[in-house]
């Protein structure tokens, strides 16, 4: 019998090929095997062999045309066949609608851009190279040579086919595939392949269907099964899932069927006598409600309507909630619907009640199946938080709890309306306590009027600049450890850090007179001496006394008058002459637990140091390694009118150097 | 606007970038003289020289390494494994290595290169030409996984990569390479990685794929049109990161979700994307997630009949569609 031979597949990804050079002739005698013809594809060279023992009986494919993979080109008569009754050729016309390509409009397209595109491969380099616009100019010729040839494509080969293709996608740039599932797999190569693959595919197909299938066939009863949607639905419009009547498989009641109730229930009128669907329960509250002629066309925001019977006080407080809300809504609404404004657009133009789909903004009403996305505008726009402030047994969580992931897309910046719902609730659930018993009042003292001018005071006049260093402290506390004992022996009281740090800062004040200084109207004054105020806490406040000439006292004299001053400071006992004078503060923040601090200045002087916690932090030191270190932070803050930041920076640098030099040889005097 | 295949918006995306930036280049397998074995890089050699088209030895485990080197010293290469399912070499380099370099030296590194690699089957490809690889990288922080569909995504999506700081390993479905033609604009674009795209809209099932599944999907969806049903059609195009806000968009406008792909589905990106709908659109849902991948077997069959079954073809995905419109 006369069998037609398809090209075969030579690679993956290749579509098509080049016929080469015809190897046989017709008539010729061919063994199964023999080479039959060259195939040239972007990817390889071949001769395709014979599949069959018979003779040659024509060439349906010229040198040099290009062809799918999968098409015929050739016939031969097989040995050892009775001579077939119907013709290969009609025959797989005949097959030929089994396998259309599932994208009906633009089979058309399709095959002629395909067309087109092989009429323009003449060879291998311009198939590869060509751009569409060249391969639209020369089917003509091409195309003239493949009428001889008898494979059977739609005869809509125009030119112009690419352009046509589908117009109906979504995405933004056209494209086009061009080849079907079902109509390309193996190549015919093989005995019998096309048959055998058919059935055997359709098995597995059906096997596939079956499986797919089973689900539903093997639990008909789905009457019970309440999908998330269909949840939240019902217990936003207070439905009784028992009075409608499940469409989806097994039963299942659908979003749509609940839509369908919802709607008839929002338009009474419409609904009177439509048979045992229309009985649907309108939920108790809803009736309670039912007083205004709104009602007939919003009888399910009962939420709604009960709040109006609330207080003024709380209607006020709600809609303002409510306002914010809306916007917030509205955003998040809008972004959803973009992408979809025209199918809802059409749906709601197409199913809701006339009345109804007038007017949005006015008409609170559900729109009628307007699909999902309706319902849930609808949902945002009415409902709301007032809404959301009843409906406590709210079954599934808001979707603002999605709203971290789904930031910069308008979704998420209606958390804090929603977040406002609450609070406004819990406002309303707490009495509102009378002024006097929700705060008490702490008279005065002097001293805390003093300190809250003088804060104010500082604030308000100076300028202030903040600066910070890191000083590495190690040697210092390996120092102080090894003299304290000895210190306290001697001097009778105990060796603390802030003499060191004191004597450093007075020393350092000494080299930077501008940061000892202060902002007078017209010009800078500078203080020859150094008298260091050392903030003090007591149980009366913040004490500010003040080490005068620090900068000529030794440690151990810094540390006896700190004493006396603290000890004075905290007993009431200080004269006037211990707190007056100061022309710089040291602020040991440190005690507190402190790391870091924003000292305000003891006006009018020109700047206040801190000295932080000492903590042991991993540090990169010299050559890269990472040890273990005492770190301890400086914090100054500064009148900038009186000195920018590259003196003051000089100045914390010179008081790091100072502390960090400190080890057990240093005199404490 | 011109029309091309899948290939040659490849092709012209490289060209185009190469000249654009000199310290882009391209290696791997046959890559030069050959032009690559799908001619991804047909004339480049002759265009760009030697320097710049770089033929390799036969040792993915190398051409990664190369490049993460030269892109960690400034260069912005393009390495091509000839065939993802050769990419296995690659794995320290590109998860081990390349994934961290950024986070480990504190941002003092980082590795602009591109790993270009034809994945996927139907293409009567067998065991070893036809894997879907893109799970094992999409799993990893620090990786950025692309696989357009259409020549506009590819051509777009290639840039973006061989201008993105970090590494991205780009997966082309070799199915689609010439058997999908389209539009390409003239100027230069790109689209965005992280970005998905709606390819059809649709009110009633969404189908989130990828890849070669997204035109079996297109098909399907045309199919179930003519019955009745609306099936919008998400193509993800970047595997990570995921395009969340545009799935869940889609689901929470649909309430019904098929997710499709080659790849078989445990632990795969449809598994993620399931879980991102159950998470963060549970209360949209009025059915469960279904899925339509390739089966749990360890690969893509040879014989055509074993192929065939393997696939999520149209016919299965149409499948789907209908119980889940339906349910």
């Amino acid at each position: 019998m006369i069998r037609t031979i398809e090209l075969p597949q030579v690679g993956e990804s290749v579509t098509e090929g080049v016929i080469g050079k015809w190897l046989v002739e017709p008539g010729q005698r061919v063994e199964k095997y023999d080479p039959l013809v060259e195939v040239v594809t972007d990817k390889v060279s071949m001769e395709a062999p014979s599949p069959y023992t018979g003779v040659f009986v024509r060439a349906l494919a010229e040198e040099g045309e290009t062809v799918p993979m999968g098409q015929p080109i050739c016939e031969m008569d097989v040995d050892g066949e009775e001579p077939a009754v119907v013709p290969a050729e009609a025959e797989r016309a005949e097959a030929r609608p089994r396998h259309p390509d599932p994208v009906v409009p633009a089979q058309a397209g399709t095959q002629g851009a395909r067309a087109a595109h092989e009429a323009g491969s003449g060879d291998e380099s311009q198939a590869e190279d060509e751009p569409a616009e060249d391969a639209e100019d020369a089917p003509a010729e091409e195309d003239a040579g493949r009428v001889g040839g008898a494979w059977a494509m739609p005869a809509a080969l125009g030119a112009d086919a690419p352009e046509s293709g589908q117009d109906e996608e979504a995405g933004e740039h056209a494209f086009e595939f061009m080849d079907s599932v079902r109509s390309v797999g193996p190549t015919g190569s093989g005995e019998g392949g096309e048959g055998r693959r058919d059935a055997l595919q359709e098995q597995a197909l059906a096997e596939h269907e079956h499986e797919s299938a089973s689900p539903s066939a093997g639990a008909p009863d789905r009457r019970h099964v309440v999908s998330p949607l269909v949840a939240r639905l019902s217990a936003q419009y207070g439905i009784d899932l028992s009075t409608i009547r499940g469409t989806g498989t097994g039963g299942r009641i659908t979003s749509k069927d609940l839509l369908d109730a919802v709607n008839r229930l929002s338009a009474p009128a419409q609904t009177d006598g439509e048979g045992p669907e229309a009985a649907v329960e309108v939920a108790p509250q809803e009736e309670e409600a039912a007083s205004e002629e709104e009602t007939a066309e919003q009888p399910l925001f009962e939420k709604e309507a009960a709040s109006e019977e609330a207080s003024d006080e709380q209607v006020v407080e709600e809609e303002a909630v409510e306002a914010v809300a809306e916007e917030a809504e509205e955003e998040q609404t809008e972004a959803m619907a973009e992408p979809v404004a025209e199918a809802i657009a059409e749906e709601e133009a197409a199913v809701v009640p006339e009345a109804e789909a007038e007017d949005e903004s006015a008409s609170p009403v559900i729109p009628a199946p307007a699909g999902i996305q309706g319902a849930r505008a609808a949902h945002e726009e009415e409902a709301g938080p007032v809404g959301d402030l009843e409906a406590s047994d709210e079954p599934v969580p808001e979707d603002e709890e999605v709203s971290p992931l789904l930031v910069g897309e308008g979704e998420g910046e209606d958390t804090p309306a929603e977040e406002a719902a609450p609070e406004a609730q819990a406002d309303e659930e707490q009495a509102p306590a009378p002024a006097a018993e929700a705060t008490s009042v702490m008279p005065l003292t002097p001293v805390r009027r003093i300190i809250a001018e003088h804060m104010a005071r500082s604030s308000r006049e100076i300028p202030a600049a903040w600066s910070m260093v890191e000083t590495d402290v190690t040697r210092l506390v390996r120092a102080r450890e090894a003299l304290r004992a000895a210190f306290e022996e001697r001097h009778g009281i105990p060796l603390t850090y802030l003499p060191f740090a004191a004597a450093a800062v007075a020393a350092a004040l000494r080299e930077h007179p501008r940061l000892n200084a202060r902002w007078d109207d017209g010009h800078i004054t500078l203080n020859n001496r150094v008298n260091l105020a050392v903030a003090v806490a007591t149980e009366a406040g913040l004490m500010v006394p003040v080490v005068r000439d620090a900068d000529t006292l030794s440690i151990a004299a810094i540390a006896a008058e700190l004493r006396r001053l603290t000890d004075g400071a905290r007993a009431g006992t200080l004269g006037i002459e211990d707190v007056q004078g100061g022309t710089f503060t040291l602020n040991n923040t440190g005690a507190l637990g402190s790391v870091v601090s924003v000292p305000i200045i003891n006006h009018p002087q020109a700047a206040i140091l801190t000295t932080e916690a000492i903590v042991k932090r991993p540090v990169v030191v010299e050559g890269d390694a990472i040890a273990v270190r005492s770190m301890m932070n400086l914090c100054l803050t500064f009148d900038h009118r009186v000195c920018d930041g590259a003196e003051a920076g000089a100045f914390l640098s010179a008081v790091k150097a100072r502390l960090e030099v400190i080890d057990e040889t240093i005199g404490l005097g | 606007m011109a029309v091309v295949t899948v290939i040659e918006a490849i092709r012209d995306a490289m060209r185009e970038e190469m000249e654009r930036d000199s310290s882009v280049f391209v290696m791997g397998e046959d890559v030069g003289r050959r032009g690559g074995v799908f001619l991804a890089t047909k004339d480049l050699l002759d265009d760009f020289g030697e320097d710049r088209v770089i033929d390799t030895p036969l040792a993915e485990a190398s051409i990664a390494g190369i490049a993460v080197g030269a892109a960690m010293s400034g260069l912005r290469p393009i390495a091509e494994i000839q065939f993802a399912d050769f990419i296995w070499p690659t794995v320290n380099q590109m998860i081990g290595e390349a994934a961290r370099i950024r986070y480990g030296t504190n941002g003092k590194l980082h590795v602009p290169m591109v790993l270009r690699s034809p994945y996927g089957g139907h293409v009567r490809g067998g065991l070893y030409h036809s894997q879907s690889v893109e799970s094992y990288f999409a799993h990893t922080p620090g990786l950025k996984v692309v696989a357009p569909a259409t020549p506009y995504d590819a051509k777009g999506l290639l840039k973006a990569a061989i201008r993105d700081d970090d590494p991205v390993i780009v997966l082309e479905h070799k199915r689609t390479y010439r058997s999908v033609r389209g539009q390409t604009p003239d100027e230069d674009y790109v689209v965005p990685i992280g970005s998905a795209e709606v390819k059809r809209e649709g009110t009633d099932v969404s189908v989130i794929t990828y890849g070669l599944t997204l035109h079996y999907s297109m098909q399907a969806a045309a199919e179930l049109e003519n019955e009745g049903v609306s099936v919008e059609v998400v193509d993800l195009r970047t595997l990570r990161p995921l395009d969340t806000g545009t799935v869940l968009a889609s689901v929470r406008k649909t309430s019904k979700a098929l997710v499709v792909h080659e790849d078989n589905g445990a632990v795969s990106v449809g598994s993620e994307v399931s879980a991102l709908i159950a998470e963060h659109a549970f209360e949209y849902l009025d059915a469960p997630v279904m899925r339509c991948t390739g089966p749990e077997i360890p690969a893509m069959p040879f014989a055509p009949t074993l192929e065939a079954a393997y696939m999520p073809t149209a016919e299965k995905i149409a499948a789907k569609l209908r119980e889940l419109a339906a349910y």
